[in-house]
């Protein structure tokens, strides 16, 4: 009994409200997204982790631009201590070595999470669920009808309208994959969709979130292959809404954040305090309040479904299982680029 | 009479077309409203995007204005011999050594950033220092990208040249360094502070080298901007950018008025 309430003691020393002082001098280097995220995370997560003593620094760049610092790095100290990174990049990590082991019990937030989101080489903080933005507006104004598939898209009356992620954006994998599956393809075989993207023949092709969301709220693009987060973040700006074509036996597809614990870093009790605070409620909040994404958090998907106006999200359990998870085993990004540039490349 | 106006009508649609960019960046920083669009007209008048300009984007600023005129100065610095000793020295294969010089332009931003990134791990990994994520590896990387726009037209204006004026110098009594000194970089001036320009230019704006450089210690504006705009789009970015726009314009107007831009551009006897 005693070890126990030792445990549980050490447990709340270790990962509980910071205490003052507990990190002085700990500077720890996160691989992150820039602009908006990095402010969320500043205020939610390194704003209370400066309480303790200790100071959060940016790495910023995309998850595949801080994948390369790391091969970079490779044999020296590595560029940050955490990254945090997207789904199909999580095979490279562990396959270059590039993950030390979690301390789960560090981290008493994972309770809060479904088993399957996390082990010791990583642990989800967010998802983004993906499927078609469109503006109901200019819908209702031009007489089109929702589009409920991906091959709604290539309709004429999109025609010059309709955005696509470009192979590089972070949406293209899971657009792809929810094309294939939708035209008879699956995660191994991507010829269907890219034959279904060359045939809606998209008005651009969204390289980064500010490009479609200034397409979207200045009426350019009338719909797109998107998350919908874009619903959330534009929700001033523009009259959005998202559907979720069907995707195998499901609808829709997840896009999944994780964060990782970079091998060769120090300070091992202050990853994981950060890590914790990642998935404490006002992060995951904010995570979808400020920035858009889905949190993990099963309390925080309590608090935002029972929230009015957020019902374009599938916040319950069951609805966010009933969507389509990629097989990333099946995937190879290499010969998705390849097929894209020859396909629908200029 | 007709030709006059077929001239202004051309002169001002390419006017139009150079300024177009920049009033659109103007007129959309101005507007309240929007929070991920650029709004021309502006929706709502105001200066909120200017007053949220947040202090990283400064810091960032002032960062690169230093890298710009440090990398501009040192590819300058190594221009001047290089170019004297390939137009005047007698060394073998100076096409190729010149063709050499001019590489970095020939390879792709991005392949030179992680060549760079690769470089630094390897010097850090014996020596023990680390230049990436330092203002010291990013002025580096930054001085070989820039030194060809110097090489350039340092050459051209040297291929230019009248060796005689130094030959008169030296038989009125000139040491070398005098002459050097007194002739030959005054008459090197155009060329140089052309070439300097571009070099700090092309610096200032420079992303993919940087994106591998920087890190959580220094981050280049144009970074820090591009970090700020793949995530969502950010008004303050108008703003600072109109802000730059017109400090580059009243610097340039500012010097034209005292100094005048003809010291830097008179060419001279170089002519």
């Amino acid at each position: 009994m005693r070890f126990f309430l030792f445990l549980l003691g050490a447990l709340c020393s270790l990962a509980g409200p910071v205490q003052a002082g507990q990190f002085d001098g700990v500077t720890i280097r996160i691989g992150t997204f820039g602009g908006k995220w990095r402010d969320v995370v500043e205020k939610n997560v390194g704003a209370a982790f400066a309480k303790g003593g200790g100071k959060l620094e940016f790495v910023l760049g995309q998850p595949a631009d801080n994948l390369a610092r790391l091969i970079a790095a490779r044999g020296a100290p590595p560029p940050f201590d955490i990254l945090e990174t997207l789904d199909n990049l999580l095979p490279a990590l562990a396959a270059g070595n590039y993950l030390a082991p979690i301390d789960l019990a560090a981290i008493p937030n994972v309770a809060k999470l479904d088993s399957k989101l996390y082990d010791t080489s990583h642990i989800m903080v967010w998802v983004t669920e993906e499927g078609i933005v469109y503006n109901r507006t200019v819908f209702l104004e031009h007489n089109i009808p929702v589009p409920a598939r991906y091959a709604d898209l290539a309709a004429p009356s999109l025609k010059g309208h309709v955005s696509l992620p470009d192979i590089n954006a972070g949406g293209a994998i899971p657009a792809l994959v929810g094309m294939a599956h939708e035209a008879g393809g699956s995660e191994a075989d991507i010829a269907p969709a890219l034959a279904l993207v060359k045939r809606i023949g998209a008005a651009n092709y969204w390289s980064s979130s500010s490009m479609l969301q200034t397409g979207l709220a200045s009426k350019d693009i009338w719909a797109a292959a998107a998350q919908a987060g874009n619903v959330q973040r534009l929700r001033h700006q523009a009259d959005l809404a998202v559907v979720f074509p069907p995707v195998a036996d499901k609808v829709g597809v997840l896009k999944q954040g994780y964060l990782v614990k970079v091998a060769g870093g120090s300070q091992s009790r202050a990853i994981e305090w950060i890590m914790n605070a990642f998935l404490d409620m006002p992060m995951q909040l904010a995570t979808f309040r400020e920035a858009g994404q889905v949190p993990v958090n099963s309390a925080a998907l309590e608090a935002l479904h029972d929230e009015p106006g957020n019902d374009f999200l599938r916040l319950a359990p069951q609805d966010i299982a009933g969507m389509y998870r990629i097989d990333f085993s099946k995937v190879n990004e290499t010969a998705y680029v390849r097929a894209w540039n020859r396909t629908v490349g200029p | 009479m007709i030709r006059r106006l077929v001239t202004a009508l051309l002169l001002g649609t390419v006017f139009a077309l150079l300024l177009a960019p920049l009033a659109v960046i103007a007129i959309g920083s101005l507007d309240n409203g929007a929070h991920a669009y650029i709004a021309i007209p502006p929706e709502h008048f105001g200066i909120a995007s200017y007053l949220s300009i947040r202090p990283r984007f400064w810091v960032a600023l002032r960062l690169s204005l230093l890298l710009g005129t440090v990398s501009a100065v040192a590819a300058s610095l190594f221009a001047i011999p290089a170019c004297l000793g390939l137009t005047r020295g007698s060394m073998p294969a100076k096409e190729f050594i010149l063709v050499l010089l001019r590489a970095p332009l020939q390879i792709p931003a991005l392949v030179l950033g992680v060549s760079f990134l690769e470089m630094y791990y390897t010097i850090g990994h014996w020596t023990g220092w680390y230049a990436q994520d330092s203002f010291t590896g990013l002025a580096i990387a930054h001085s070989f990208a820039v030194a060809p726009y110097v090489v350039g037209t340092l050459v051209s204006v040297l291929q230019r040249y009248d060796n005689s004026i130094e030959e008169a110098a030296t038989i009125l009594g000139a040491s070398p360094m005098g002459t050097l000194w007194q002739i030959t970089l005054p008459l090197l001036r155009p060329g140089l502070f052309a070439g300097a320009l571009y070099a700090f230019a092309t610096s200032f704006s420079e992303v993919p080298i940087s994106i591998f450089l920087s890190g959580s210690h220094v981050t280049p504006f144009p970074v820090e901007i591009f970090n700020s705009l793949q995530f969502d789009f950010d008004p303050s970015v108008l703003a600072i950018s109109t802000v730059i726009t017109i400090i580059s314009m009243v610097t340039v107007f500012a010097m034209q008025r005292l100094l005048g831009l003809q010291i830097f551009l008179n060419v001279g006897a170089a002519e």
